[in-house]
């Protein structure tokens, strides 16, 4: 198996950490990532009055004896997060989509077990499969491993296959998909995973083939996926029609993101791993 | 295979079509075809159809450019196949018979074309249920086929008719006429011909249409004046351009106008002239045949013929019998009466065959005569004449009475005639443009060269006028007015001026068929007067869509071509 992922990307990419959309993890396992309540880490946050019940052992005993008032110090809490990288290998990832897919899921775990998140991975299609999150990059490898065993084929079926796979991870976590998101219902997934309060980032791959067919004259057009066809003869306005539908679903996409606050990208299958890892998903805020 | 060489293609170029189904099978070996392309989404091309399915039935068919285009060709196609006329005006007999004259003749300068041109036209201008026979005339009068409807098989025989090397018997087609207009008063007959049917007026004929020819009929000197008579042979006008000239500085030009077929008088006056004088046709034509003519002063002393070397004896023979004037031999400088006759091909333009021309000049002194020649009594006459050249056959019908023979051959066939007034020295038709052919009977003119022995010229001279089918390059034997002499180490040389070079010398050969030198005409047949208005030319529609069928054919195919192997490449 081709290396996913050089060794001079990774180096470029040890200093970045993956940045959740919007709000931090909600977990009750310490880790890195700042949570939105105090907690117990050595972080300062901030003074508040005092109420009784609160613990004698969080007065600020100097601030009493400047200001005589009872105030209690309060700290940041410091929690763990779960991120699942989901990486689409139906039939329609055709083998470019797919290739810049790997190398994506390969980074994003790099990041992530770097960032000291609990990274799991996930595939799509054929056989869909599960490695439940582990922490620590000394298990980049194995995942990799794990991750290049995959077969490639069959059918993805993003909205069943999301809405099982967040059922299984704990709340807020950060689940990136990595797949062509060529699925009618795709947006019903977004909703299962905004109601679980999972944070998702939809990062939209798709080829030269999906962007702009060059086909010509009739054809019958078969689902790669699920052998639905339709025989049309291609003309200038009909690739017209299509690439406007085309825009429409991603138009779509993108609006319900946006409405959820996930983060949503699209790129282009061939352009290279170092130029959507650093440049679009770093303006994107996907790395920072 | 004996039997298999009666067979032939009636309508052999009709095979062109054969590209029809062709692009037929090409079409459909290209059609366009669904070809099964994988695709990521078939969601989106569902939406995509749907937009489609929603647009207007208008809009749905506007991107259906190739639909367009077959439709169209399918309507030009149909339209074609229709094939649409416009009816002749003039045209209005239920029953047309076509009779097209296939003779040696009509294969000159294109006369069979436009004649099949013609009748091909007039068949697709004719009305609905119009019935036509077609008839063929050669050596005989072939019905090609009977009344029938099916102009599409009429057409093509039409097509397929080819001119014959053979002389046409017009003899035979006044009965048929006469028998058809018997039996259909109202029926209408096409004789497609270079020449008129004489007995039959009633027919309708292509007579040398859209050709020029000119001719001056008579040029002769009372004193004060010259008279000149021209003559156009054709329907359309004409505005000749005439110069006559005389001795020393004499020169007047005129204009004549003739409007048609017709003949015109024109007087000149002469102030101080001397003749010999020469009018001549300054417009250019087609034949260039009698566009000279000359005439001495009516008091001129007697003149004599001047010949050059090379100039036929029996030429000599010929002019020196009908002028009774003395024969002299000469240079071409010398003034005098020149004869010349068939020179060799390299000396003449082509297509320009002059058996015998006037003098350019007349004979200002004495020369010794060469011996006179016996003549007979009609001969003894003073001419005050021209000599010019006539095309000779039925086509100019040397009637009776209109034309008095002064030389005959052997066969009784007039060589040299007296006309008008003028001395017209007579030549095949077929002499002009006729390719050689083994099967066409020929006449033997005469010797082109001078024999050292009297006796071998007298013998050669013997051989003038016989008749004979020439076989090819081996010996025959030709029979002359003096008795049979055997040809041998005959030289074939298949083209005009059929210059046969043997042992004794060259012998030139004039070609007409034997039936065209018959004058003995049967009396003319009253018949009702031709029909007019058949003058309108229109145009036949059907072959203006051959080729827009064709461009648009090779545009379907290569747009299909296109769609095909766009989708194959992808």
């Amino acid at each position: 198996m081709p290396e996913l992922l050089s060794s001079q990307l990774r180096a470029r990419l040890s200093p970045l950490r993956l940045v959740s959309p919007h709000q931090g993890p909600q977990t009750n396992l310490a880790g890195a990532h700042k949570g939105r309540r105090r907690g117990r880490s050595m972080e300062f946050a901030e003074h508040r009055d005092y109420s009784p019940g609160d613990d004698l052992r969080h007065l600020d005993w100097a601030a009493f004896a400047r200001s005589e008032r009872l105030v209690v110090k309060e700290f940041e809490s410091e929690l763990e997060r779960t991120v699942m990288v989901v990486v689409d290998f139906s039939a329609s990832m055709s083998e470019p989509k797919r290739r810049l897919a790997l190398s994506c899921a390969a980074a994003f775990s790099w990041v992530g077990l770097l960032g000291q998140d609990r990274l799991g991975l996930a595939t799509l299609g054929r056989e869909a499969r599960y490695h439940p999150p582990v922490r620590g990059r000394g298990q980049w490898g194995r995942l990799m491993d794990w991750l290049g065993s995959s077969h490639p084929g069959g059918r993805a079926d993003l909205p069943a296959s999301l809405k099982s796979l967040v059922q299984r991870l704990p709340r807020s976590s950060l689940v990136l998909v990595l797949s062509d998101w060529l699925e009618e219902e795709a947006s019903s997934a977004l909703a299962f995973a905004h109601h679980r309060k999972h944070q998702l980032a939809l990062l939209q791959i798709l080829d030269e083939p999906d962007r702009s067919p060059p086909w010509l004259g009739p054809l019958r057009l078969e689902d790669i996926e699920t052998a639905e066809f339709r025989q049309l003869s291609l003309e200038d306005q009909t690739l017209s029609f299509y690439q406007q539908a085309l825009e429409q679903h991603c138009q779509s996409l993108r609006q319900q993101c946006g409405r959820l606050g996930f983060h949503y990208h699209r790129c282009a299958a061939e352009a290279q791993p170092e130029e959507v890892l650093l440049r679009q998903l770093v303006e994107r805020g996907w790395l920072a | 295979m004996a039997g298999l060489t009666d067979w032939g293609w009636n309508a052999g170029s009709q095979a062109v079509w054969f590209w029809v189904p062709l692009a037929v099978l090409l079409l459909y070996l290209f059609r366009p075809r669904h070809r099964l392309q994988p695709v990521a989404a078939a969601f989106l091309w569902r939406r995509v159809q749907d937009r489609l399915g929603g647009q207007s039935l208008w809009r749905r068919l506007q991107s259906q450019r190739l639909l367009w285009l077959q439709l169209l060709f399918c309507l030009l196609a149909v339209l074609a196949l229709m094939r649409p006329y416009q009816v002749r005006p003039g045209l209005v007999a239920q029953q047309v018979v076509l009779i097209v004259d296939r003779s040696a003749s009509m294969a000159a300068s294109g006369r069979f074309q436009e004649a099949v041109q013609e009748a091909r036209q007039l068949v697709r201008q004719a009305p609905a249920g119009c019935e036509f026979a077609l008839a063929a005339l050669d050596n005989n009068l072939q019905m090609l086929q009977p009344f029938s409807s099916d102009r599409v098989a009429l057409d093509g025989l039409l097509a397929g008719l080819r001119p014959l090397a053979l002389g046409g018997q017009d003899e035979r087609v006044a009965p048929l006429v006469l028998s058809i207009l018997k039996n259909n008063p109202q029926a209408q007959v096409h004789w497609f011909s270079d020449h008129s049917l004489a007995q039959v007026q009633c027919v309708a004929h292509l007579f040398d249409q859209g050709r020029i020819n000119y001719s001056i009929d008579s040029f002769q000197c009372s004193g004060q004046q010259l008279l000149l008579a021209v003559r156009n042979y054709d329907a359309q006008a004409a505005q000749l351009q005439l110069r006559v000239s005389g001795a020393g500085d004499f020169s007047v030009d005129r204009t004549c106008s003739l409007r048609g077929r017709g003949r015109q008088l024109l007087q000149i006056p002469l102030t101080g002239g001397q003749g010999p004088y020469t009018a001549r046709i300054l417009n250019q034509d087609d034949l260039d045949l009698d566009n000279h003519a000359f005439c001495l002063d009516p008091d001129s002393a007697p003149q004599r013929l001047l010949s050059q070397e090379g100039v036929s004896p029996f030429l000599e023979q010929a002019a020196q019998a009908a002028t009774g004037l003395s024969l002299l031999r000469g240079a071409a400088d010398v003034k005098g009466i020149h004869l010349w006759a068939r020179l060799p091909e390299g000396k003449l333009s082509g297509g320009r065959h002059i058996a015998c021309a006037p003098p350019s000049s007349w004979v200002q002194s004495e020369f010794e005569d060469q011996g006179s020649v016996l003549l007979t009594s009609s001969l003894q006459r003073q001419w005050r004449f021209r000599v010019s050249g006539q095309r000779w056959g039925k086509r100019y019908l040397i009637k009776s009475g209109l034309a008095e023979a002064v030389l005959v051959d052997s066969s009784g066939q007039p060589l040299l005639v007296e006309r008008e007034g003028a001395l017209v020295w007579l030549f095949a038709l077929e002499n002009s443009e006729l390719p050689l052919s083994p099967d066409l009977p020929v006449i033997l003119s005469s010797w082109l060269q001078a024999h050292q022995d009297p006796a071998q010229a007298m013998r050669a001279g013997a051989l003038c006028g016989s008749r004979v089918v020439v076989p090819g390059p081996s010996p025959m034997q030709v029979t002359g007015p003096l008795g049979a002499f055997a040809l041998e180490q005959v030289e074939w040389q298949p083209d005009w001026p059929g210059f046969y070079h043997f042992a004794w010398g060259t012998l030139a050969v004039n070609f007409y068929a034997p039936e065209e030198s018959n004058l003995d005409r049967p009396k003319l047949v009253a018949g009702p007067p031709p029909t007019a208005a058949d003058e309108v030319q229109t145009r036949p529609m059907s072959q203006e869509y051959v080729r827009p069928l064709v461009v648009l054919a090779l545009l379907i195919l290569l747009y299909e071509y296109r769609c095909w192997w766009g989708s194959k490449r992808s």
